[in-house]
This record gives C-alpha cells, structure tokens and sequence, in this order.
C-alpha cells in the first residue's frame, strides 16, 4: 500500500507536469487512469494520500468536467499560453456537434436563405484555426530518451486491456 | 507505425543509441509477460479467480521497481514532447467529414487514432500500474 500510495503521488505529480506544460491531452490521460473504477475503489491507499495530493487531482479532474460543453477546460485553455497541446476529444467533440447540428435540413433551408445562420464550413474553420495555431506555436524540448515510463507509455502500451 | 513515430524513434536512436537500448530491453522484459496475460484475455477466461491469485499463477512481474526510476517530471516533459511531434504532423484532412469515427479511420485519419490511442494508452497505464503495483506484498 505504501508503494502503492507513492505511484499515485507520482502520477498526480505527472498530471500536475502535464498541466503546466499546458499539454492538456495527455493530462486527461493520466487524470481518466487515476479515475478508473478500479483504482477509485482502493479506499485504503487513498485514504493514505495526502489532502493536498488529492486536491491536486481534483483540481484538474474539475477541468474534465463535461458540464456548460467542457466550460472548466475551454477557460484553461483559452487562458493558456503558447505552446500549448489541446485535449482531441474536445476538439472533436465540436467538429461531430457542428456536424450534427447542420442536418439535411437546416443546410437545405440555408441555401434558400430561409436560416441566416453563419456557415457549417466558417464555425468549423474556427476550430481548426485555433488548432493550426497552436500547432506552429508547439516547440516543445526534449528531456533524456531514459526514461523507462516514456518508453513504457509510447512504444509498449499499445494495448487497451 | 505512424511516419511522426518513426522519424520520432530515430531522432531519439541518434542521441543515446546503447542507453536506450538497453532501457527498451529492460523495459520491454518487465512488462512483457503481464502484457502477454493481458493480451491473451486469460483474465476473462480465469474469471472467478482474483486478479492478484492469477497474477500469481503465472508468475507476473511485480511493478515495485519502478517506485525507484519513475521520474514524474521527466516522464511529463519527454512525452509531452513526443505528443508535441505527433500534434504537429496531424493534418486537417484527416478531421474532414468525420473519418476518424471510420472503421478504416487508423488509415484514413492515421495520426488522430494515434492521438487518441495516446490518451487512452496513457490512462490503461496509469491504471495498471497502480493496481499491479504492490502484488507481491498483497500476495505475501
């Protein structure tokens, strides 16, 4: 349990890592594993973190919330500086409801100039702007190449069980 | 594997050949058969048992190691920089009408899936480590 106690120490610490280097993607990453169900149960080694530590992680697991379409992390965002790596899921959360929201219909009463409404086409260049714009800012340096987790997560986590 | 993983994995040979070697062996060694247990879904088939007694079984690694070479910091900072490589290949023909939700998105929107796999790489990671982390003090 000790052991146990001081991985999840070293994750938040992770995620805490993550949040300052604005990499946000993969802050969700560690933040989702140490949400799991499986490791929320283990009542025991959580009640032997720290409070602060578990502050620590609530702080960031509120910037997963989905409530007000992900508000918490759109404020983080927005306020982040460059570089900055977005979280994918929100990105693509927003291209699939733009999708949705412009059906058969509503396109087919746009071209009759029945809804004037901005186009699919402009909301959905927004998105992406901002992507194209963090991804010319993104100039990220490199640490060491021996670091055993690194290699662990990129080149040998490939499975999903 | 993706065009931005390899000139990644390159780039990272050039620097510190013989230490990353050794480091993948060592790595690839101490996960590799919990992987292997994994990946065959014996879990399932094992199913009444606890995970910890069937861990036990096949004579899994213990993950106590790595409490003494993770390095919280350094990870965060390498594999940021390796999401920052991957960020930057990704190009915006691959958000175009949905491909990503595809089944063929791995080949139509190749570097979103590795984005994606990479978030949820990370999270099975998180996970496992933390409950396989002390198995052998538990099984003792």
């Amino acid at each position: 349990m000790r052991v146990r106690r001081k991985i999840i120490n070293r994750f938040v610490g992770m995620g805490a890592k993550f949040l300052r280097l604005r990499n946000f993607h993969s802050m969700f990453g560690v933040v989702a594993g140490l949400k799991t169900p499986a490791v929320l149960r283990l009542k025991q080694t959580w009640g032997e973190v720290s409070p602060g530590i578990i502050q620590q992680l609530e702080d960031m697991h509120a910037l997963m919330n989905p409530d007000n379409n992900f508000a918490a992390y759109r404020a983080a965002y927005a306020e982040a500086l460059q570089p900055r790596i977005p979280f994918m899921g929100v990105v693509l959360y927003d291209l699939f409801k733009i999708e949705q929201a412009y059906n058969d219909t509503i396109l087919a009463k746009m071209g009759q100039g029945l809804v004037d409404w901005t186009s699919r086409d402009e909301i959905a260049s927004k998105v992406l702007e901002t992507l194209v714009n963090d991804q010319n800012e993104c100039n990220y340096r490199l640490k060491d190449w021996s670091d055993p987790v690194t290699i662990k997560i990129l080149f040998f986590g490939g499975d999903s069980a | 594997m993706l065009q931005a993983l390899n000139k990644f994995l390159e780039g990272a040979v050039t620097q510190e050949s013989k230490m990353i070697a050794q480091n993948l062996q060592r790595t690839q060694q101490m996960y590799a058969k919990t992987d292997r247990y994994i990946a065959n879904e014996k879990w399932s088939q094992n199913a009444g048992q606890s995970i910890y007694k069937q861990l036990k079984v096949i004579g899994a690694p213990i993950f106590q190691g790595i409490a003494d070479v993770f390095d919280a910091r350094r990870a965060a900072i390498n594999i940021t920089y390796a999401d920052s490589i991957v960020f930057k290949a990704l190009n915006l023909e691959e958000f175009a009408n949905q491909k990503w939700l595809r089944p063929n998105a791995a080949t139509s929107a190749p570097i979103l899936t590795e984005l994606r796999a990479q978030t949820n790489r990370m999270a099975c990671f998180v996970a496992k480590t933390i409950l396989l982390v002390d198995l052998k003090q538990l099984n003792n």
